[in-house]
C-alpha cells in the first residue's frame, strides 16, 4: 500500500471509506507522520494509551485546531518544552474556552464540576422517562416509510432527551435548536477537509451562553431535582463557587457537543440492522445482546475517528521521535482495530469478549462524560424499534439494492457517520 | 506489605461512570454490574501498583482505598 501518497486530510474517498488506510496503519504504521502536513498519526491502541495518558506532554488545546496549529500563534514556539508558551496564548486557539481544549489543572477543576452528573446510576433511575421520549419520537417516525432518520429521528430525539436531563422547558427547543446552528463544534456537519483553519468560529458555543447563565442563575435561586442544578451547585475541587459563565460553558458543551456524535452512533447502528437481516434476527432474538452490539460498532466505526494532540515536550512514541510542537491526531478510530488488541479487527462480532475495551469515548482524563447517555439512548433505541416493527430494512429507493448500497458520509477527518439514512419499517400489528 | 492489609478499595456508585477503565489495568480486582458501574470483586486481586493504576485511571475519580472498617461516606 503507497500510503504516502495518501491525504488523509484531503482525499474525500478517504473520508468516504477511511478503514483499508486505518487497518494498514494500526496494523503496521503505529504511529505515523504522514508528509503532506507532518501530522503524527497514531492509529495503534497502545500508543494511543500511552498519548491519552499523559496529558502533560500530549496537550488537547488543540484538539480542533486543524492541521497547522502553531501558525495561529503570532510566532511559532520553538525549543524542547513550548508548555510556557502554549499555555500563556491559548487565546489564539479555537474552542480555547471549552473543558475539551483543556489540559491540568484547569481541566481537572472544569471536569469537578461534572463528577456524578450523568451515570449509570441516574440514568436508570431515569430509564423510564428516556423511554417514554423514545417512544414518543418514534410515534413520529414510524408511519413515514421510507422515513430518513438522523432528521426525523435521531437529532430531534438526542435533543429532546439530553434538554429533559438539563430540565430545559420544551417552549425553549426552537429558540436552543436556531442557535445550534451556528453552534456546533467544528467539523460536525460541515465539511473540516483540506486546509482550511479552523479560526472562523473561534468558541462556536458561545451562543449558548447567555441561556444558560440565565438557567444557572435560576437553579441557584430556586434548586430543582435535574442535572442543571446539580451543575449549578457543583463547586470547584477547592471549595469556591463557578462564576456561572464557567459553569454554562460546560453546560453548552453537554448540550450542544455530545448531540452529534449521538445522532451518527444511532444512524451506524440502524444501518447495520437494517442491512445485515441475520444481525436482526439476532437481536430480535435475543435482546440481552444489543448493549453488546452497541459496544462493537462503537468499536468499528464510532463517531469519532481522530482528534488532535500537540506535543508540548520533545519526546518519543512508540520508537518515532517527537519534537516539541509536532501536531497529532489521535485516531480512536484506528486504534479500536488495532489487531494487536482486537483480533481480526475488521469483523464485526456482537459475542467479541472485550469489545468495551475500545477508546470510542477516549480514555483517561477526557473520557467522555456524555458516554452513558449516548449508551443508553443507543440500546434504547434500539430496542423500542425492535419491539415495534417485525422488519427493518435499508430503502433500497434511496440507496440501491442489496449488494450495492451507496451511502454519503460525514466530509470530514475528524467524525464517522452518514449524512442521511433512509429506512423503511413494517409495523407490528 | 502491613498497609494493604488494613485498607478497603471502594467505589463511589453515584460517580462512577461504567467507562470500565479500572477493569483495563486492575481485572482481577474489578468488574462491572449489570449496569456498567464498577464493583470490586477480589480486595487483593491485582498487584498493588495496577490497583493503584486503575484508581488513577478512572475519569471521574469514583474509587478510592480506605483504611478497613472506615463508615462508608458516599
Amino acid at each position: 500500500m503507497d500510503i504516502d501518497s495518501l491525504d488523509y486530510f484531503s482525499d474525500p474517498l478517504l473520508a468516504l471509506d477511511p478503514y483499508g488506510l486505518l487497518d494498514y496503519l494500526a496494523a503496521n504504521k503505529p504511529v505515523y507522520r504522514e508528509p503532506h502536513h507532518g501530522i503524527v498519526m497514531v492509529t495503534g491502541y497502545e500508543e494511543a494509551i500511552s498519548v491519552l495518558r499523559a496529558p502533560d506532554i500530549f496537550s488537547s488545546s488543540t484538539i480542533v485546531a486543524g492541521t497547522d496549529p502553531l501558525s495561529l500563534f503570532p510566532e511559532r514556539p520553538e525549543g524542547d518544552d513550548i508548555t510556557g508558551y502554549v499555555n500563556s496564548h491559548r487565546e489564539y486557539l479555537p474552542q480555547n474556552d471549552q473543558i475539551v481544549s483543556a489540559d491540568p489543572p484547569s481541566h481537572t477543576a472544569q471536569r469537578a464540576l461534572l463528577m456524578g452528573l450523568i451515570t449509570p446510576k441516574r440514568l436508570k433511575e431515569n430509564e423510564e422517562f428516556i423511554w417514554r421520549l423514545t417512544d414518543r419520537q418514534l410515534d413520529v417516525v414510524l408511519p413515514q416509510s421510507p422515513v430518513e432518520l438522523m432528521t426525523a429521528y435521531a437529532q430531534p430525539y438526542t435533543l429532546l432527551v439530553i434538554a429533559d436531563l438539563l430540565g430545559v422547558p420544551e417552549e425553549d427547543h426552537p429558540g436552543l435548536l436556531g442557535l445550534r446552528g451556528g453552534g456546533q463544534m467544528p467539523g460536525a456537519g460541515r465539511s473540516d477537509t483540506g486546509h482550511r483553519r479552523s479560526t472562523q468560529g473561534h468558541n462556536t458555543l458561545e451562543v449558548f451562553y447567555d441561556y444558560f447563565v440565565a438557567r444557572i442563575e435560576e437553579r441557584r435561586q430556586q434548586p430543582r431535582t435535574d442535572i442543571l442544578t446539580g451543575i449549578a451547585l457543583a463547586k470547584f475541587p477547592d471549595g469556591s463557587t463557578p462564576e456561572p459563565i464557567e459553569v454554562a460553558r460546560i453546560v453548552s458543551n453537554l448540550f450542544a457537543a455530545g448531540q452529534e456524535t449521538t445522532v451518527r452512533l444511532i444512524g451506524t447502528a440502524l444501518k447495520r440492522i437494517a442491512d445485515e437481516p441475520e444481525t436482526q434476527a439476532t437481536l430480535r432474538a435475543n435482546r440481552e445482546l444489543v448493549p453488546r452490539f452497541v459496544e462493537e460498532i462503537l468499536r468499528t466505526e464510532g463517531p469519532i475517528k481522530g482528534e488532535f494532540r500537540l506535543a508540548l515536550k520533545t519526546t518519543e512514541l512508540g520508537g518515532v521521535p517527537i519534537p516539541a510542537g509536532t501536531p497529532l491526531l489521535l485516531m480512536n478510530g484506528a486504534a479500536n482495530r488495532d489487531p494487536r488488541q482486537f483480533g481480526d479487527p475488521a469483523d464485526f462480532r456482537i459475542d467479541r469478549p472485550n469489545a468495551r475495551r475500545h477508546l470510542a469515548f477516549g480514555h483517561g482524563i477526557h473520557t467522555c462524560p456524555g458516554a452513558p447517555l449516548a449508551r443508553s439512548e443507543a440500546r434504547i433505541t434500539i430496542e423500542r424499534l425492535l419491539e415495534r416493527t417485525t422488519d427493518i430494512r435499508i430503502s433500497p429507493e434511496h440507496h440501491g439494492p442489496a449488494g450495492e448500497r451507496h451511502f454519503n458520509y460525514m466530509q470530514t477527518y475528524m467524525f464517522r457517520g452518514l449524512t442521511q439514512l433512509y429506512l423503511e419499517f413494517t409495523p407490528k400489528g | 506489605m502491613e498497609s494493604t492489609v488494613h485498607r478497603e478499595i471502594r467505589v463511589d456508585r453515584s460517580l462512577c461512570m461504567g467507562s470500565g477503565q479500572c477493569l483495563w489495568y486492575a481485572p482481577n480486582t474489578f468488574d462491572q454490574d449489570d449496569n456498567t458501574v464498577a464493583v470490586v470483586i477480589d480486595q487483593h486481586g491485582d498487584p498493588e501498583e495496577k490497583i493503584q493504576a486503575a484508581i488513577d485511571s478512572c475519569p471521574t475519580q469514583a474509587i478510592s482505598i480506605v483504611p478497613k472498617g472506615e463508615p462508608d461516606q458516599s
